[in-house]
């Protein structure tokens, strides 16, 4: 009973401290702009996530103050968790809340930009200007049918990434350049460990099939072709259908790995090989690798080709702003990401957080072509592709078709070219 | 009649222990991964080789977090007493009254039950933004009672079903009025359907991310679900061990309540099971 009391008064004062610090009521719908059609001074939303992570919240909060410091508009940050963006901007551009300028990933563009929400940049910024001074490669990105939907803030590929001293230990004193190189590498890793797991490929969720892609692409293979045309039902697509399978026999992947857990596991020198993207080295940062020990632990590299002579592939990542054509402050909008992707704050952005500019002049500094790491990756970017379905506005549906056949050659569920067949089927169904 | 063997007490025991596992492994696991440091974390072994209280810490001095859990007492208490009291009148309405309509306002709060809440985000957003109460804690409130209710309505009618007509009639016989009746007599015996209806609706306010995390955009207001996930699972990382130790000590004042209303809340549960 005396405990009892005592829980019923621990509890009794829990509540009235939280009563005590917590306000309800009030609105929190930004304040609107002022009228479009002149570049007077507004205040803007800009919505994304990047401004609530621990790691990037230090440098969107000084992009954001260094914007306001020079008076006229003002910017303010409305965020929410990543994974949760597509939906929050869809109910958000429904309803009343203004909505100026928001942060999308690559993943989700498709789906806005299918959506019909979105303002073409071309008209607001201008074709030439785009053309002349940012990188083409990371405009391609945000292009959907002839219009500039999304102006790129970041782009870079996901690749592979490795760790120098486990390769050197059994070897390889350079990453392999061939698919056969790459296998004897894991073999090696494996032999000479059994509980490191070689390849951290992701095995389940969304990123199997973003990692699965370039793996296709290596082997000849392709979900679609130029026109649309769904052509996976093909000998290409088996084979890379079967030497994943024959990765998981042979022990040198698993099942059950995220992206997230391969950056754990990479940090703690428990894989040799994952996919990931420029960001990585800041990730194996946090996750405990020392800063004078990143560059033998972290690496990034070419994929393997299948033969020599081959385009190693990757997939394009990246972040893009968007300027929603309900904004009463497209101008402003504009004015404000031209600050963002600008020389200084671009250049501030890699230096913090290791994100590829987009401006060419900024590619061309020192910043970037001097640091070993960030030259690295602008070249794997050079022969970066978008991911297949990421234009598609059921591009979720379509990436789960991807997963869900591939588990199912992995687990031994079915054949490689039934899987192929299957995939065909599917995608044909779900594209319509 | 069945017959409890030693045999039959053997299965029984084994059984509940593979059920016991199944239901506390992930608990243990959860407790193991707080007391680890982060470079562990992927290590699959039930012995911490290096303990560590550095997440704990990290944890209670983390102003968004504390600040976030106040957020949603305060909101998890306001919800489930205005759940609690709309439904008992609502339990009680459905229980003793007779009236034209009665039968489909009840089908309508049971089929009420049958939506998820994802299906209903869209509506209700809108609905609170043309009310000017989108970013208020009220929007939120409001959102967790209109789910609560049903469930509510329907245990504290239950409950109400098994108070005999004779209490009231013989409230009335002695010249009392409704609300007398109501409030010195029948509430009262409700106390115990009443607690188990304000224990749900505490429980499911406290865990809610999708309508919090759509509502509420100001930091300083953020709850609980939406500032954990912000704050530990990122697009590049996840802090794992500071999440299950963020989550066992927000879990604390949910296991407060059980462990002090346990009986109550069975009581009002099981209300209605067996007819006596």
């Amino acid at each position: 009973m005396k405990a009892k009391r005592l829980i019923a008064m621990a509890l009794a004062g829990m509540l009235a401290v939280s009563a005590a610090g917590c306000n309800g009521g009030g609105s929190s719908s930004a304040a609107g702009g002022s009228s479009s059609g002149e570049n007077k001074a507004a205040k803007l939303v800009w919505a994304g996530w990047s401004g609530e992570e621990e790691s990037t919240k230090p440098i969107v909060q000084e992009m954001i103050k260094s914007y306001n410091d020079k008076g006229g508009s003002q910017v303010t940050w409305v965020g929410w968790p990543w994974a949760d963006t597509q939906q929050q901007l869809i109910l958000r551009n429904q309803g009343s809340d203004q909505l100026d300028v928001a942060q999308v990933d690559i993943g989700i563009f498709g789906a806005l930009a299918n959506a019909g929400i979105l303002e073409d940049m071309n008209e607001l910024m201008g074709e030439d200007y785009l053309k002349e001074n940012y990188d083409e490669a990371a405009l391609k990105v945000g292009q959907f049918e002839g219009k500039q939907l999304g102006m790129p803030w970041s782009i870079a590929s996901i690749g592979l990434v490795y760790n120098p001293t486990l390769l050197k230990s059994v070897g390889y004193d350079k990453p392999p350049k061939t698919i056969s190189e790459f296998e004897d590498c894991l073999k090696k890793l494996k032999e000479k460990d059994p509980n490191i797991i070689p390849y951290g490929v992701a095995t389940k969720e969304a990123t199997m099939a973003t990692d699965f892609q370039p793996w296709l692409w290596t082997f000849g293979g392709k979900l679609l072709d130029a026109d649309g045309k769904v052509t996976v039902d093909s000998e290409n697509t088996v084979k890379a259908l079967n030497w994943y399978k024959s990765l998981l026999d042979k022990d040198y992947i698993q099942m059950n790995i995220t992206r997230q857990d391969s950056r754990q596991l990479f940090a703690q020198g428990k894989m040799a090989f994952y996919d990931d993207a420029i960001a990585s080295r800041g990730v194996a940062k946090s996750n405990g690798v020392a800063e004078d020990k990143l560059d033998v632990t972290i690496q990034p590299m070419e994929r393997p080709v299948l033969k020599e002579g081959d385009t190693p592939q990757s997939a394009m990542w990246g972040h893009l702003l968007v300027v929603f054509k309900k904004s009463a402050n497209k101008e402003q909008a504009v004015d404000f990401i031209k600050s963002i992707v600008g020389e200084e704050m671009s250049l501030k952005y890699l230096k913090s957080n290791g994100m590829l500019p987009v401006l060419k002049t900024a590619l061309n500094s020192d910043d970037v072509k001097s640091n070993p790491w960030t030259n690295s990756w602008a070249g794997i970017t050079e022969n970066g592709t978008t991911l297949e379905f990421a234009l598609k506005s059921n591009g979720s549906e379509l990436n789960n078709i991807v997963v869900e056949e591939l588990q199912g050659v992995l687990l031994g569920n079915k054949t490689s070219e039934k899987a192929a067949k299957d995939l065909s089927d599917r995608i044909t169904s779900a594209l319509g | 009649m069945f017959q409890k063997t030693r045999s039959f007490r053997a299965f029984l025991i084994f059984f509940s222990i593979i059920i016991g596992i199944l239901v506390f492994f992930p608990l243990l696991w959860m407790i193991n991964t707080a007391f680890k440091p982060a470079t562990e974390t992927f290590r699959l072994s039930l012995f911490i080789t290096n303990p560590t209280l550095e997440n704990f810490k990290s944890v209670l001095m983390s102003p968004e977090i504390l600040r976030s859990m106040g957020n949603s007492l305060f909101v998890s208490f306001f919800s489930c007493f205005s759940a609690t009291l709309v439904a008992m009148f609502a339990g009680f309405s459905f229980s003793k009254f007779r009236y034209a309509g009665r039968k489909v306002f009840m089908s309508a709060v049971m089929m009420a039950q049958a939506f998820p809440q994802a299906i209903l985000l869209l509506t209700l957003y809108t609905m609170m933004q043309a009310m000017k109460m989108d970013g208020s804690y009220i929007a939120l409130i409001l959102s967790y009672i209109a789910f609560i209710l049903p469930v509510g309505t329907w245990t504290l009618k239950a409950y109400f079903d098994q108070l005999p007509d004779a209490l009231i009639e013989s409230a009335k016989i002695d010249g009392a009025g409704w609300p007398r009746i109501i409030f010195q007599i029948i509430f009262p015996l409700a106390v115990p359907g009443a607690i188990s209806t304000a224990i749900y609706g505490f429980v499911w306010s406290w865990n809610d991310l999708l309508y919090s995390l759509t509502l509420i955009t100001e930091p300083a207001r953020r709850t609980l679900a939406p500032a954990l996930v912000m704050k530990y699972m990122g697009e590049f990382n996840n802090n794992w061990s500071e999440m299950m130790a963020a989550s066992i000590l927000v879990s604390i004042p949910v296991t407060l309540i059980f462990i002090m209303l346990q009986r109550y809340f069975i009581a009002g549960l099981t209300s209605g099971a067996v007819k006596g």
